[in-house]
């Protein structure tokens, strides 16, 4: 077999849409993917496509959806959004959300107000609603790219570790297995794991969470998160565990904690509960029916990192979403793959791989 | 498409209740069910009067206390409509894997060197009265299979196709699972 033009690192939702875009644009391409197919985190999240609420990622998050509408393969976007509700038990401190965003049209409610809005919340709380959040199934987007990206002619390894190979300051290709496959570009989207894969230092680092699921006998109608969620993408860091809860299907799968080492989910389901039942009581009596460990890789800045990496030719990166890899993951695999495919592109400067992090 | 994870199997070797036995913290039938959920599947539970359960957040689906025969549940699910067939002591079915059968236009089931595996398979109620036949003279699963002549799916593009058929049978296979579940973290 003659070398790919693109050895694409990853099969999550990045990686595969990397796959897809570069294969229908009629590029010979393979992906090696370590386990399955949205093994990691677009697997494994709340499932839930949603406005990123900062500046630097919303073109990215409208694009995505277009993306979404067009996929196919048995993914279907909602139409329209479950709503957002960032909530509060301390309402005398709960701002006004992001003014530079009208098109949420956020709302405050309390009181009855919020009762008829979102009867699933304990009394004594406020909120913003927000028009966004459409639940998705977590793994199913990176499943139809995938299969996308087989249909237009491209290798799919599963079970290949691949890690890539740079000599005379270019990528020239990967290895598995201590076996070399050649290819003319390689684009690494593994998530959190970067780092290795590249084989460099990179300002990707793990941020795990565990997710809860259970069936609530009144489940909530809106996405919920705990006011303060936006601090994922501050700089600052994020908290040990914030309240969110995603409702598909009758089951709400109930976040988050965020810890540097890989939890026991077991062991951390407990408190993430106590403390979601401050904001949904019912969540006290119900029966678990399933946990998972989800690893999203954090960048040093909360936002991903796009296009040509160092000073290395022939590599690009897709990587660093945090939370946001499935709302944002289609578009940053697209404005990549352009790249790669020797189309003008400008990777946005807050974005670009090669931006300086302190 | 409905995943239908089939429990209503004895685990006699296993020693206690299969969907029960824990593996990664979760017990086992979690594993392909939260697949099929990954996937954007629904799922149901097959099971027998009386099977022991954990806590599920899907609809159980009642088959016949007898026989005890892996054809049991296939066809009490079956007489509801199309289903793709996991067995509950399944844990490396991969979202993917079960996505791709739920898309097959008819039956379908994997080819794993050389022989025919019967799950996960994408089943289809055509086949209710070869399967009915084959239930009353507790035939094998295998020469079942072999009479029907579901599509052969090639597993590889989906990964180790032994593994992503493997089931947990005994508490040694249990063990070794949980094995390759920390290794792999």
């Amino acid at each position: 077999m003659t070398a790919p033009d693109v050895a694409v690192v990853g099969g999550g939702i990045v990686g595969c849409a990397l796959a897809a875009f570069l294969a229908e644009a009629g590029a010979r391409v393979v992906l090696y993917e370590r386990e399955a197919i949205a093994a990691g985190a677009s697997g494994r999240n709340s499932g839930v496509v949603q406005h990123p609420l900062d500046p630097a990622l919303v073109d990215l998050y409208t694009e995505s959806l277009e993306h979404y509408r067009t996929l196919g393969n048995g993914f279907e976007l909602p139409v329209e959004p479950a709503g957002l509700m960032l909530v509060t038990d301390d309402p005398g401190t709960l701002a006004p959300p992001h003014a530079e965003f009208p098109e949420l049209r956020p709302e405050r409610l309390d009181g009855a107000a919020l009762r008829a809005a979102e009867p699933a919340l304990a009394d004594g709380l406020a909120a913003y609603r927000l028009d966004t959040g459409r639940p998705v199934p977590p793994a199913a987007a990176a499943i139809a790219f995938a299969t996308r990206a087989r249909a237009a002619g491209a290798g799919v390894r599963i079970g290949a570790d691949a890690h890539v190979d740079i000599r005379d300051g270019r990528a020239q290709g990967v290895t598995v297995e201590d076996r070399f496959h050649p290819a003319g570009t390689v684009a690494v989207a593994p998530g959190p794991w970067s780092p290795q894969a590249v084989g460099l230092p990179l300002p990707i680092s793990f941020s795990w969470g565990v997710v809860v699921e259970l069936a609530l006998p009144e489940p909530p109608r809106h996405v919920l998160e705990e006011a303060g969620i936006e601090a994922l993408t501050s700089a600052a860091g994020a908290p040990e565990a914030l309240f969110s809860a995603v409702t598909a299907r009758g089951v709400s799968a109930i976040g988050s904690t965020f810890s540097d080492a890989r939890p026991d989910p077991a062991a951390l389901a407990p408190g993430l509960l106590a403390h979601a039942a401050r904001f949904l009581p019912a969540v006290a009596g119900a029966k678990v029916t399933g946990m998972r460990a989800c690893a999203r890789p954090r960048s040093a800045d909360g936002r991903p990192l796009l296009g040509p990496l160092g000073g290395i030719e022939g590599l690009a990166i897709a990587s660093g979403h945090g939370a946001w890899g499935v709302t944002l993951g289609p578009a940053s695999a697209r404005l990549v793959a352009d790249h790669l495919l020797g189309r003008a592109v400008e990777i946005p400067p807050a974005l670009s791989a090669n931006r300086s992090f302190r | 498409m409905i995943v239908a994870v089939l429990a209503g199997g004895r685990g006699r070797r296993m020693g206690a209740p299969k969907p029960q036995v824990a593996l990664g913290g979760l017990p086992l039938i979690a594993h392909p069910l939260a697949a099929a959920r990954a996937a954007g599947l629904e799922a149901v539970v097959v099971a027998k009067p009386g099977t022991a359960l954990p806590a599920l957040d899907v609809p159980v689906w009642i088959e016949p206390r007898e026989p005890s025969h892996p054809l049991c549940g296939l066809v009490a699910a079956l007489e509801r409509g199309p289903v793709v067939a996991v067995a509950c002591d399944q844990p490396w079915v991969s979202a993917e894997l079960l996505a791709a059968l739920a898309a097959h236009p008819g039956a379908a089931v994997g080819l794993v060197a050389g022989r025919l595996e019967p799950f996960p398979g994408r089943y289809d109620p055509a086949q209710l009265p070869a399967l009915r036949a084959a239930l009353a003279e507790e035939a094998s699963m295998r020469a079942t299979l072999d009479a029907l002549a579901p599509t052969r799916l090639d597993l590889t593009p989906f990964g180790d196709p032994v593994r992503l058929v493997a089931s947990l049978n005994t508490p040694e296979d249990l063990a070794a699972a949980e094995r390759y579940l920390g290794a792999r973290a």
